[in-house]
């Protein structure tokens, strides 16, 4: 019997996931095609900021080599986009105009950086994105070019950036529209103690800051003007056009700076699904099977909108795959569905943890502990005698612990203030062991902790 | 009496400085430190044994707190400044208002010598007798009760009559607690004898109890009443003994008309003591039926507005029924002091002249006058105690010396003392520690020698005089007692009467004066000690007084011969009406406040209070009472609780106790204000005393009782000390490096770091906790904790504070690591063999530590490690740190 078609479009990290998974459950049953954007094989998107900082190579972030996909008899097109899908003829159209027909498609596509809504001249050459590692080698040919870099956007990923950047010797500033760093993951303290330990590694910041415009006239200051002066010098005649020198902010701040990395946020990427018909919304929308409004068409990962969801982290992206594999392989009828998130990052050697509420309400009393030496911050929230959040910044242990009595939901304030020394401070009795719901059915189908990790794929 | 141990070490034998039980201690010195201290197995008083503060006293020989240096007005002076402006400020009083004008207050632990040299300034040459001692406070009542009995203050027994009597009555004496090791004695003795019967009368069920055959638990104060009851019992019961009566006792006919008046039966004595008939019974029979009787007494008896008449109360039942001046048979009083017998040999008490003289007799006066050759002999007593410091608030009296004791503290209406001190024209304090809450109201402080540096001899309850001697070097600019007093003498041109170099040439005209002229008639009669030289002083062994000279067989218990001191001699036996406490309950103070010592500390706790261990038994101020009565007020243990008196308030801890009877309650004497923030029990008591000692009431205090609302509560650790908490209640507990404050208050300071700001510097290395209710902080200098600091306003949690022990001895550690510094926060241990090192997968948190611990038990892949650990099985962002670890492996 002949194996079915599957065709993949998008070879990103919800692609690698989902082979796994397949070749786990059913390593015959499709004939596989990949179609990827990029030029490489599969990689560790989290690990771009290393890559950046030069602390790893881009070899060393790679989870599937090519010779992977070879061994396991995946056709992978990386130079041929599709264009268009006809679902009702189950064919799709490549850049090159070849026609492949599927039996089953799924679409993982992922997201596409969001630029400044308000800010003008966002097309100016040395404005770039941070996704991928082709936005690395832009970044990086950059780098030899100038003195200072500017991070727009101080979430995770923008962090990320201005740390890579700052460990390529680049002065470096974050413009962030927040009044803290991080401000989806940590409450205003552990924000400032980020930001102060970034500032001492010679980061600095512009938060509650909205950029105005990017500009190529720069703004006479010794260094920059001598930089400009001697990069003058070389060509004369024709000086770069269209090249960003500086940036006003909407307070009129100005930043001279040769690179601005943009990393406010990501939406998905549904624009072939949109073409070709599939309903979307913010995405591609899908069911809790994976399915798409069209049969035999599946969405996968950033791309995808689940309810209200879009996704940005990678535990449900896992769960996602999981549960497609399940749907192809015919192996179970598992269904997808959204678990609470702790958050789990490392900036810049720094580890910091969030679960649950992480900002003071009249609502809730929280407990804080810190320690000037070590850094090391915790705060839990109460609300009703229940913890209902936790922030760690600097040590992270413990985190998965409060992440589970704050799915328990069980009015533990009585056990403040150990219980933000650990759980090894508390007396393990006093908390009644956590019988979930359904626990064997997570226990088959699912880790039994979900945790979302480290940087926006 | 220096033994060679080593070349660097040697042993010196010398007197504990606590109670008056007065143990032999031996002190082990090196290099100008006292290492270890050891009982003395040759002392008759302790044959060896050592209490644990007495185990304790290596420990509280630093110098911290020590006064190094004379001060003038707060400024450091010279000693020659600082004498000279005492000797001239003095005899400008005296010039102007006379000698009345001025005063000396002394205490039951400095020497013999030191007491002898300052009555001899006082009576003999400024020409006053307003020269008290603290022994006021303690003794005085016996003193008189002595007096009228045997003509003299003389204690007839020994403690060996403890161990061979066969009725012990303990009296108004925690002994366990105030003598250990008397009743370390007694409680071998009753091992040894079990048949020796042992009869505890108290209000109190207290630790002696323990090896009581009966408690009586007599209502406070009624004690009078059991003791004339027991004379009715004894003459109804043909329990008398008709011939010592006869030829020995006079007043016998009036004493037991008087005590049938109230107590002529065993029922109306009972009800009079609120003591079952049978009990009282019980012990009315053993004390009729048993030949050998000891009545051992103490400050449940003199600290009473009638202390002398129960002191008298109990002799004549001895008296009475013959059981004195026989081994195992004899009324005992036992002293609170190391030295209150030393002072009352010397003469030391506002109402006697010197060695065992008074002003009764014109003869005495003139004997003492042509020995000291005087140039102004006092003629009349001076004032006692209370009176004297009424006379300092009077403005009567306008100078004062009060040396080694702390009046401030331990008399009672001590507000009205300090207000006294603090109006007084010139108050000099002569004490070895800076900060008292007497030498705080100084203008001028002299530093004294300690125990450990002082030279010279003490009298212990049972008249033995025992060498205290100095092993160490004077700390600092001090200098002995006897040294300042005698220099003040001659700066104030008594040059002849005070040219002293030694103490052994101080003691040598002490012990001339008791013989001198003497043919029998004073029992106290040490002569035989006077010609001792230097050496031989030096040398002297505990020596039992009297010590005739000439006297081959002086006696170890006085008047087995029958003979006593007054001028017939006889004994006399006084007609007793007991009489209630004078300060009665009312319905605004409706419950009574009885005092006393706890095991582990001494007096005032300027030594005692530097061993930390000593504060391991009871750490805080506490007032002990029942259980019917803590529900009445509902207190629960632990609480802070307000006692209040007409006079003043304290505030301390609650603690329930079985042994307290219901509207009685407890508190100890020791706490004062460089310990606590109120505490000071005696600012308690109104200067009610008895009549004819003036030894105030100590023991019976009308008070209310009160729970403080308390809004939070806490615990501070400094290495440094600090003043004034600005809380309701704070207590200060030693450690061995630093100190520890238990703090409570009835507001919730509205910022902590600056609360804690207001008092002491707080340094930026810190971990810190902060939440609704629940406030810590734990400073540190180079990874050594400086300041810890925990407050809690929780009601609900069953940690809100650690185990204060716990905090304390981290307080000493090192304590580097951020898990370290976690744990003190935290104020427990926590268990770190699983410790998993820095965090390499932050996804489900697998430590470095972990992993190594994986990879060594032989997991050699990421795959694994996964399988095993599950780290790098999530985002794999960790990977590279994984695969790098392996590589180290292999």
């Amino acid at each position: 019997m002949p194996k079915a078609d599957l065709i993949i479009i998008g070879n990103g990290m919800a692609c690698g996931r989902l082979l796994d998974e397949i070749l786990k459950r059913d390593a015959d049953r499709f004939r596989i095609t990949v179609f990827g954007a990029e030029g490489y094989a599969n990689y560790n998107r989290i690990m771009l900021s290393p890559v950046l900082a030069g602390e790893i190579t881009a070899e060393q972030i790679v989870t599937h080599s090519e010779q992977w996909y070879r061994d396991n008899q995946i056709t992978l097109h990386s130079d041929d986009p599709v264009i268009e899908i006809d679902a009702e003829n189950r064919t799709l159209t490549c850049q090159s105009g070849r026609l492949f027909s599927y039996d089953a498609l799924v679409l993982a596509t992922g997201s596409e950086p969001i630029i400044p809504p308000a800010a003008r001249n966002c097309d100016l050459d040395g404005i770039l994105s941070f996704r991928n590692l082709a936005d690395i080698d832009r970044i990086m040919q950059k780098v030899s070019q100038i003195r200072h870099a500017t991070v727009v956007g101080g979430g995770l990923l923008g962090l990320e950036a201005a740390w890579g950047l700052r460990q390529q010797g680049l002065e470096v500033t974050v413009i962030h529209r927040g009044g803290w760093l991080l401000n989806r993951q940590l409450d205003p303290a552990a924000g400032e103690l980020l930001k102060q330990s970034l500032e001492s590694r010679g980061i600095r910041f512009h938060l509650n800051a909205e950029i105005h415009q990017f500009d190529t006239n720069p703004t006479i200051s010794s260094d920059e003007s001598s930089a400009l002066r001697s990069a003058g010098s070389k060509s004369k005649a024709s000086p770069p056009p269209k090249t960003l020198q500086k940036i006003t902010l909407s307070d009129g701040t100005v930043i001279n700076t040769g690179l601005a990395v943009i990393a406010i946020g990501i939406s998905p990427n549904h624009q072939l699904a949109k073409i070709s018909g599939l309903d979307c919304d913010r995405g591609i929308l899908v069911n809790d099977r994976m399915q798409s409004s069209h049969q035999n068409i599946y969405a996968l990962g950033e791309c995808t909108q689940f309810g209200n969801h879009t996704f940005g982290l990678v535990a449900p992206l896992w769960d996602q795959a999981a549960v497609l594999a399940d749907q192809l392989c015919l192996t179970n009828d598992s269904r997808f569905s959204v678990q609470p998130c702790a958050t789990k990052l490392k900036v810049s050697g720094i580890d910091l943890f969030s679960a649950g509420e992480f900002l003071d309400s009249p609502e809730t009393e929280s407990v804080v502990c810190q320690d000037s030496s070590s850094g090391v911050y915790r705060k839990l929230i109460f609300r009703n005698q229940v913890l209902t959040g936790a922030v760690l910044y600097g040590a992270v242990n413990d985190g998965n612990w409060y992440f589970e009595l704050i799915q328990q939901s069980q009015q533990i304030q009585h056990l403040s203030p150990d219980l933000i020394f650990g759980r090894r401070y508390c007396d393990a009795e006093l908390i009644t062991p956590f019988t979930p719901a359904g626990v064997e059915e997570i226990q088959t189908s699912a880790p039994e902790l979900r945790l979302a990790t480290g940087a926006t794929l | 009496m220096t033994t060679a141990i080593s070349p660097e070490t040697c042993e010196v034998k010398t007197t504990c400085p606590y109670c008056g039980v007065g143990c032999g201690v031996n002190a082990r010195v090196s290099d100008n430190r006292l290492i270890a201290v050891s009982g003395d197995k040759h002392h008759p008083a302790n044959l060896g044994r050592l209490c644990v503060k007495g185990s304790a006293l290596h420990e509280t020989t630093d110098l911290q707190g020590r006064l190094l240096q004379p001060q003038i007005k707060g400024q450091p002076a010279s000693w020659e400044q600082a004498i000279n402006k005492v000797a001239q400020w003095f005899k400008e009083i005296i010039a102007e208002h006379g000698p009345d004008s001025v005063a000396l207050y002394l205490s039951g632990q400095i020497l013999t010598e030191d007491y002898y040299v300052a009555n001899k300034l006082m009576k003999g040459f400024i020409g006053s007798a307003n020269v008290d001692t603290n022994s006021r406070l303690c003794m005085s009542s016996a003193v008189a009760a002595h007096k009228r009995a045997f003509g003299a203050d003389l204690v007839p027994g020994c403690y060996e009559d403890l161990e061979l009597t066969d009725l012990l009555l303990l009296v108004g004496s925690n002994t366990a607690w105030a003598h250990p090791v008397v009743y370390q004695r007694i409680v071998a003795a009753k091992k040894a004898r079990p048949e020796m019967k042992i009869v505890v009368i108290d209000p109190r069920q207290t630790a002696t109890c323990d090896i009581a055959d009966l408690h009586l638990s007599l209502k406070p104060g009624s004690d009078g009443y059991l003791f004339t009851g027991l004379l009715s019992y004894l003459a109804d019961n043909s329990a008398l003994d008709a011939s010592f009566i006869n030829n020995h006792t006079e007043g016998f006919d009036n004493a037991l008309l008087a005590a049938n008046q109230l107590t002529g039966s065993v029922a109306e004595s009972a009800q009079l003591c609120g003591l079952n008939k049978t009990d009282l019974g019980q012990l009315y029979d053993w004390f009729s039926r048993t030949e050998k009787v000891v009545t051992l007494f103490s400050q449940g008896i003199n600290q009473s507005s009638s202390g002398v008449d129960k002191g008298n109360a109990i002799i004549n039942c001895h008296l009475a029924s013959g059981k004195i001046g026989k081994p195992g048979a004899a009324p005992f009083s036992i002293t609170g002091q190391p030295n209150a017998m030393g002072g009352r040999e010397v003469g030391g008490l506002a109402n006697q002249l010197a060695a065992h003289m008074d002003f009764s007799d014109p003869a005495n006066i003139e004997l003492v006058e042509s020995f000291w050759e005087a140039p102004q002999i006092a003629r009349k007593e001076g004032l006692k105690a209370v009176d004297m410091f009424q006379a300092v608030h009077d403005g009567h009296i306008k100078a004062i010396w009060i040396i080694g004791t702390n009046p401030v503290v331990s008399m009672p209406d001590a507000d009205f003392v300090r207000e006294a001190l603090q109006r007084c024209e010139l108050v000099v304090v002569s004490d070895c520690m800076e900060k008292t809450d007497t030498t705080a109201c100084a203008d001028v402080l002299l530093p004294a020698t300690g125990w450990a540096e002082k030279d010279g001899t003490v009298t212990n309850s049972e008249r033995v005089i025992s060498r205290q001697r100095g092993f160490l070097k004077p700390a600092g600019n001090s200098r002995h007692d006897w040294q300042i007093i005698t220099a003040v003498a001659r700066a104030m041109g008594f040059e002849a009467g005070f040219r002293f170099s030694s103490p052994g040439e101080i003691f040598a005209e002490h012990a001339a004066l008791s013989g001198f002229h003497n043919n029998g008639k004073r029992c106290f009669d040490i002569s035989g000690l006077s010609a001792l030289s230097e050496r031989e002083y030096d040398q002297l062994k505990p020596v039992r007084w009297p010590c005739v000279k000439g006297e081959k067989h002086n006696p170890v218990r006085l008047f087995s011969d029958g003979e006593f001191n007054t001028p017939s001699g006889r004994a006399r036996m006084l007609p007793i009406m007991p009489a209630a406490p004078l300060n009665q309950t009312s319905p605004a103070y409706p419950l009574i406040l009885n005092t006393g010592r706890i095991r582990d500390q001494w007096h005032t706790m300027t030594r005692t209070g530097k061993a930390s261990r000593l504060l391991n038994h009871i750490d805080q101020p506490f007032v002990e009472l029942s259980a019917d009565d803590a529900e009445t007020y509902g207190i629960i243990e632990n609480d802070l609780v307000e006692v209040a008196s007409t006079q003043g308030r304290c505030v301390v801890r609650s603690k329930i106790a079985k042994g307290q009877s219901a509207g009685s309650l407890f508190m100890p004497i020791h706490w004062n204000a460089q310990f606590a923030s109120q505490a000071r029990v005696d600012s308690l008591f109104a200067s009610i005393k008895d009549p004819i000692s003036g030894q105030p009431e100590a023991k019976h205090c009308p008070v209310t009782l009160r729970k403080l609302n308390t809004a939070w509560q806490g615990v501070l650790i400094s290495d440094k000390a600090l003043t004034e908490l600005p809380c309701e209640y704070w207590c200060k507990v030693p450690l061995e490096k630093g100190f520890r404050y238990e703090l409570a208050g009835l507001t919730l300071p509205q910022n902590w770091p600056s609360w804690l700001e207001s008092q002491l510097e707080i340094g930026t290395d810190r971990i810190e906790l902060n939440s609704s209710n629940n406030y810590r902080l734990a400073c540190f200098n180079a990874q050594q904790p400086q300041l810890l600091f925990f407050a809690s306003s929780d009601r609900v949690s069953t940690q809100a504070l650690p185990n204060s022990a716990w905090l304390s001895k981290q307080f000493t550690q090192i304590t580097g690591t951020a898990a370290q510094r976690m744990s003190l926060l935290a104020g427990k241990p926590v268990d770190s063999s699983d410790d998993a090192g820095a965090i390499i997968c932050s996804c489900f948190e697998v430590g470095e530590d972990t992993i190594r611990r994986a990879i060594s038990q032989g997991a050699n892949s990421t795959e694994q490690l996964a399988t095993q650990l599950k780290c790098g099985s999530n985002c794999g962002s960790c990977l590279p740190e994984i695969r790098a670890l392996l590589s180290w492996f292999r």
